[in-house]
């Protein structure tokens, strides 16, 4: 009954929208890139880089960026945002080039034969690697967010992680599933 | 939308009626300061991804997707691409449609280039596709790209005004089995099975069998207008990951069909051109290989052969077609600041034509070669901001020998939610193997009586004759294109062009000869013709509410030419209107809205007005378990049935039917 209730209510909504009142309406909930990037900001902040790494060379850290104007929209948020001595620094990649600039590449979308590529060209590399879904960690990535009916799941694919000398919190690993442990 | 949200409504309905200021959603510094844990608990949305995304493309590009397929209702690739802006799209009848983009519209349409996962569906037989051969499990559609405007640097001659590129799923996503099966009362009856599965470790497959039989629509005069027909087509495709840089795909279809009409054939005596109801069986098949190879993140190079046979037994004649094809692309990074394409490619064609009632083919058996290379040149000029593409397409046909086409292109992106581009391009369409070797019986005048010696006119024929020195058309084209996202919901692309043609297709008359009485008058192709076109193509999404998005199109088609091209040529629609309005009324609940107008029109050779009409589709679908979908799609509402387009020769006007079909699908 509730359902009825709820797809009539609907249809009286559109029915009102029609008659003139065009106003948007803002959903509860939020969009995905903006809660993509900001937990790539806090995987940023549990994760330390070996001493041999840029990452202390001074003090920006640097996010390479692969993805659509969206996602590079959702991404302002985090650019330039500190934490502890670093400010995180957020550079958007039109170009699969200089990779090694990078402490951490997030993507958005790729084909899966450039993916496998990046994945072995940055062997053993201490660059963070985070993509949108499962399959990105399962294929050879470090962090892989995929929304599953609406929530965010965390999967790290802790070999790759450890292959690459970084170290990954093991408060958020608590939060993840582990995959090449 | 789930339930938790139902005592929203009250209030938002509440909003609405007072009209009061919207609560912004929250702000993007709050959902920083969530921890890990809040944040993997947040309830996300990617609804307006597509209203927000701004393609990166210097060309009017625009993409149906697999969910807007399955939410149209369309049962056929045509159908389906009624969804794109500035597609002028017209079923003729049952079996046949006309289909281009930026006008010269017509059953032989002749300058949009078709593209099935790589396979040319572009007949050197006519210079034209034939859409009711065209077909694909429209439920393993990844998606369907729409470019307006030349694309003959990348994808070579006759990609004049446009090029379609039917893009199938890879088999890794179409695993495990699907089922559909409805009918109704144009769409008398279809279904379709296809099945994925792992052959190892490495290699994913998928079978699939489809059919479909439709009935006929009605003469423009009234009466049935035997048309009606069906189909059977099957095929596989099997994707193989041979190493961590080698990719190979190898697919193919087999199709057979009946494709009834009444057809105006022209005879010697009384009534001279008469009517009969003629079955066009038509089959063919192709396969299809593909290897892809990837050196590094930024060169890749792909190999492909295709080999594509079909037989058409129409009343015209009977033709069957053979096409290889080789194509090979390489991708590679230049320094850090040019991303280069190029290739080459050999396409060899051998056709048999046994002539029919209507026509003849001299020679009746032909061997044709086509050898072509291309390079285009991205620069990037600023980075993130300003690109420059120069390239160019290099062919050799047998029909018009060497042909260059290139273009330049820049594109600027002052701002993530802003794009800007421009374009020039050269793109020619080459001349048929019909329009070189045809006789084409088109019409017969009756005996005229006149009021001297002999006293009557004898029968003349008028027999459409192709010219050996028949040669390519051309068009310069430029464009100019902005892109923008206006809010987080609501995106806005819209192209404007001026289209200049040169070596259009004329008629001149031959010399006259008797025959038994007979007058036989002659009419030669020629490319005495020119014109310029020019208009702009809209495209808009609003995301509106996260369960309710709208898709709105509107383009305009201005032409300039003379009074002998307009008759040759045509008068496509100048207007077109599309708005579609997709409502989630609850998960398991969609409801589809597409409301079409499209302004009249004036076939080709003057054979018909069409008058401009306007008219609806309806989709409701419930999925009432996992896996299962039933849906009810009512297909132009509006009228009984309306007139869209009159064929070039052979035809008798048709009006297309309203129709209602209910469908079931099953994903097991």
């Amino acid at each position: 009954m509730n359902r009825i209730t709820n797809a009539s209510l609907r249809l009286f909504i559109a029915w009102s929208l029609i008659n003139g009142m065009l106003q948007p309406v803002y959903a509860q909930t939020l969009e995905e890139h903006t809660v993509l990037a900001a937990l790539t900001f806090n995987i940023v902040r549990f994760t330390s880089w070996p001493e041999s790494s840029q990452a202390h060379a001074n003090d920006s850290l640097r996010l390479c960026l692969v993805g659509n104007n969206v996602v590079q929209q959702s991404f302002l948020s985090i650019d330039g945002k500190t934490f502890g001595k670093k400010t995180l620094q957020v550079i958007n990649l039109s170009r699969l080039r200089n990779l090694e600039q990078c402490q951490v590449l997030y993507i958005s979308e790729l084909k899966q034969n450039l993916l496998q590529q990046i994945f072995i060209e940055l062997k053993n590399e201490p660059i963070l690697t985070i993509g949108e879904s499962h399959e990105f960690a399962e294929l050879g990535g470090m962090v892989g967010l995929e929304n599953i009916n609406g929530k965010i799941d965390l999967l790290v694919n802790l070999g790759a992680v450890r292959q690459s000398s970084l170290n990954i919190s093991s408060r958020l690993l608590k939060l993840a599933h582990i995959i090449n442990d | 939308m789930n339930k938790k949200n139902l005592l929203g409504y009250p209030i938002s309905i509440f909003t609405l009626l007072f009209n009061v200021v919207q609560a912004e959603p929250p702000a993007q510094q709050d959902v920083l300061d969530l921890s890990v844990e809040e944040l993997l608990n947040l309830e996300v949305t990617s609804v307006s991804k597509k209203a927000q995304s701004l393609n990166d493309a210097a060309a009017a590009i625009f993409v149906i997707t697999n969910e807007d397929i399955r939410r149209s209702g369309a049962t056929s690739v045509p159908e389906a691409l009624r969804l794109a802006p500035g597609l002028d799209v017209a079923r003729i009848d049952s079996n046949k449609w006309a289909v281009t983009v930026r006008g010269f519209n017509g059953r032989f349409a002749n300058k949009l280039l078709v593209l099935i996962d790589g396979r040319n569906a572009y007949t050197r037989f006519y210079a034209g596709v034939y859409w009711e051969n065209q077909d694909v499990m429209l439920e393993d559609v990844e998606r369907i790209e729409i470019i307006r405007g030349p694309g003959a640097t990348l994808w070579g001659a006759n990609a004049v005004n446009g090029v379609i590129n039917i893009i199938t799923k890879h088999s890794s996503d179409t695993q495990g089995g699907l089922v559909t099966a409805g009918g109704g009362t144009e769409e008398q009856g279809f279904g379709a099975f296809r099945y994925g599965g792992k052959l190892n470790e490495d290699t994913t497959g998928r079978v699939y069998v489809k059919g479909f039989k439709r009935d006929e629509a009605t003469l423009q005069t009234g009466g049935e207008a035997g048309d009606d027909w069906d189909k059977v087509q099957g095929g596989f495709r099997i994707d193989s990951q041979w190493s961590t840089e080698d990719e190979l795909t190898v697919q193919g279809d087999l199709y057979h069909s009946n494709i009834n009409q009444l057809s105006v054939i022209p005879q010697t005596s009384f009534p001279f051109n008469g009517i009969e109801k003629t079955t066009a069986p038509s089959y063919g098949g192709n396969l299809l290989g593909r290897l892809q190879h990837t050196f590094s993140p930024t060169s890749e190079y792909s190999l492909q052969f295709y080999y594509d046979y079909y037989n058409r037994d129409d009343v015209w004649g009977k033709e069957g077609r053979n096409t290889l094809d080789l194509d090979f692309q390489h991708r590679f990074m230049l320094l850090d600041w040019h991303e280069i394409v190029w290739g080459f490619g050999y396409r060899y064609s051998h056709d048999d034509f046994k002539a029919g009632r209507l026509m003849s083919l001299t020679p009746d058996s032909r061997n044709d070669q086509l050898y072509s290379a291309f390079v285009q040149d991205e620069m990037t000029l600023i980075d993130n901001t300003l690109w420059l593409t120069l390239g160019s397409k290099f062919e050799h046909n047998d029909y018009s020998g060497f042909e260059a086409q290139p273009s330049a292109k820049i594109m600027w992106a002052p701002h993530l939610q802003h794009r800007l581009w421009a374009a020039v391009s050269r793109a020619v369409r080459t001349p048929s193997r019909a329009e070189h070797d045809s006789q084409l019986a088109l019409f017969f005048l009756p005996p005229q009586t006149i009021p001297y010696f002999p006293y009557q006119t004898p029968p003349t024929e008028l027999v459409l004759q192709g010219t050996p020195s028949y040669d390519s058309e051309e068009v310069l084209s430029y464009e100019i294109g902005y892109r923008t996202t206006i809010s987080q919901s609501l995106s806005v692309d819209i192209t404007a062009f001026y289209n200049d043609y040169d070596n259009l297709r004329s008629h001149v008359f031959g010399e006259a000869s008797f025959n038994n009485g007979l007058l036989i008058q002659p009419i030669l192709l020629s490319n005495q013709n020119s014109a310029k076109t020019y208009g702009f193509e809209v495209a808009t999404v609003w995301q509106m509410l996260d369960w309710w998005r709208w898709d709105a199109n509107y383009s305009l088609l201005k032409a300039d030419m003379d009074a002998d091209t307009l008759s040759m040529m045509g008068a496509s629609p100048q207007q077109r209107v599309s708005l579609r309005g997709a409502l989630s009324l609850e998960h398991d609940v969609d409801l589809d809205l597409w409301l079409r107008y499209v302004d009249s029109s004036i076939s080709i050779g003057d054979v018909g007005t069409v008058k401009d009409y306007l008219t609806m589709d309806i989709r409701l679908a419930w999925r009432p378990y996992q896996g299962i979908e039933l849906s009810l799609v009512g297909q132009n509402l509006l009228d009984q049935h309306h007139f869209e387009y009159q064929q070039e020769t052979l035809t008798l006007p048709t009006e297309i039917d309203r129709g209602m079909y209910g469908k079931l699908l099953w994903n097991f």
